[in-house]
């Protein structure tokens, strides 16, 4: 296992999405209002969209109709094409998470600079 | 599908009885309060009829049963000798699940007072000219569902009935079963381990309204609203708040729940967070929750249907119904051949109605 630098964590905004590779891998990079920052691999499994293209938004949390809560500390990744929703910690889809998932990758940041690992 | 004998247990889940006196419901007349009585009576009043919104010419008259089924010109399904020797002994069914002359007290528009009565009335006479009379009958709560409240207490009220095993539903409404005002009648149910079935009338339309030609109405009306009416109920969340609860969807046929699985498991995966109430994948709560009557059996090859079973991992959605004594009805000699897998013929004749209704579960001894 190898941890590249993709970027310094600056150049990330919060709640927007950005696009970043690792050798011939293209993922993308999320950081949240509370500073954390994720990286799935940047390629929808439904259609092969690319997710940095999509939105980055806070998850539903809901309990029974007309619930429309937003999760403070939980977000996804909507894709742009049709509106999979994958979330940061594992890239899990909230609408499949048995069977539809984006690989996601270990990110650490140090002295100001975004380190993703690959396995 | 080819022709079988087979004398192992046959549950029919879609049954008509009918009122003699047909759709006037005056053979009601002894059930109902005295003030309702008038009504009936048209003494002081007049109940209107339940009104008919279908006006179709429709195939096989009279009644719109199979003719050979009206003996001597008398109604099929009026009186429970002729069912008994029709239905039990004529097609083997052992256990038969009254569903009434498919008159809905839920599709009254008006009145719901008397709406109530109604179903309160029918239920009694249910009681006390059927099931009182053969142990093999079964029967159903009919209820005035746009009064919530009033339909959970007629649950409470007869549902304890041992022969009763269901609250009957009409598959159309004004407002879709989804809606969470109708929550104290599925708890009713619950709580009488009652499961929910559901009905067309002749109120029921297609998704475009009336269709100008029967043939029209009778290919699309029920099995458009049995789809709508379960994707309300996927979609508001019912089966994630009542994950006991079970629907059967009755007459609509049976191959519109591959679709529907397929679909819409598509548009959760796209559009979850339009319902993030909903937690696990309609095709998930369909299999767990959602029971399709076979009649009128979609006439395809037994490996067609198997292989569409297989597709979508239905085994466990289908019950049998023969909708005695319509003109359609299905005959279990002929849409349940040997030539189907052992193990899906024994589902389709009892086993998947043993595990959806819990009060008919002692029969599995």
């Amino acid at each position: 296992m190898t941890q590249q630098r993709v970027c310094r964590f600056e150049e990330l905004e919060v709640g927007r999405l950005k696009e970043a590779r690792i050798d011939n891998l293209s993922i993308v990079l999320a950081r949240t209002p509370d500073g954390r920052v994720f990286a799935l691999r940047d390629t929808c499994p439904h259609m092969g969209a690319k997710l940095s293209h999509g939105l980055l938004l806070e998850a539903f949390e809901s309990s029974d109709v007309d619930d429309y809560r937003l999760a403070e500390d939980r977000f996804v990744i909507r894709c742009p094409w049709h509106g999979y929703e994958f979330a940061l910690e594992d890239g899990r889809c909230l609408g499949d998470p048995e069977r539809v998932r984006v690989r996601a990758y270990p990110v650490a940041v140090r002295d100001g600079e975004v380190w993703v690992e690959r396995a | 599908m080819g022709v079988a004998e087979d004398t192992t247990l046959l549950i029919d889940t879609d049954v008509h009885e009918s009122p003699p006196q047909g759709r006037g419901m005056k053979d009601l007349i002894p059930y109902f309060d005295p003030h309702w009585q008038r009504y009936i009576k048209g003494v002081g009043g007049e109940w209107q009829g339940h009104g008919t919104s279908s006006t179709y010419i429709t195939p096989l008259p009279p009644y719109g049963n199979r003719a050979d089924w009206n003996v001597n010109g008398e109604r099929a399904g009026s009186t429970v000798e002729e069912m008994q020797k029709q239905l039990f002994e004529g097609e083997g069914v052992s256990i038969a699940i009254l569903g009434g002359p498919n008159f809905s007290p839920s599709g009254l528009v008006t009145d719901p007072e008397f709406a109530t009565a109604l179903a309160s009335a029918y239920n009694d006479y249910e009681i006390e000219n059927w099931l009182d009379k053969d142990e093999r009958l079964r029967g159903s709560v009919h209820v005035a569902a746009q009064v919530p409240e009033a339909a959970a207490r007629e649950i409470d009220r007869v549902g304890a009935h041992p022969q009763i095993v269901q609250v009957l539903l009409p598959l159309a409404t004004d407002k879709q079963w989804g809606d969470p005002i109708y929550r104290p009648i599925w708890e009713a149910a619950l709580r009488n381990d009652l499961v929910l079935s559901f009905h067309h009338t002749n109120r029921t339309q297609t998704t475009l309204g009336w269709p100008r030609y029967f043939i029209e109405w009778h290919t699309m009306a029920a099995p458009q609203a049995a789809q709508n009416q379960v994707l309300s109920l996927i979609c508001s969340g019912t089966f994630d708040r009542y994950p006991e609860l079970k629907v059967v969807m009755l007459e609509g046929g049976v191959t519109w729940v591959h679709w529907l699985i397929w679909r819409l498991d598509q548009q959760y995966r796209e559009l979850r967070q339009n319902i993030p109430w909903v937690k696990r994948l309609p095709s998930e709560h369909i299999r767990d929750n959602v029971r399709v009557a076979t009649q009128p059996m979609t006439e395809v090859t037994t490996s067609e249907f198997v292989k569409l079973i297989e597709m979508t991992d239905t085994a466990r959605c289908y019950v049998f119904a023969t909708d005695y004594p319509h003109y359609d009805a299905d005959t279990p000699r002929n849409v349940l051949p040997r030539s189907l897998p052992p193990e899906l013929l024994r589902r389709i004749r009892y086993q998947n109605a043993l595990e959806t209704f819990p009060r008919l579960a002692n029969l599995a001894n």
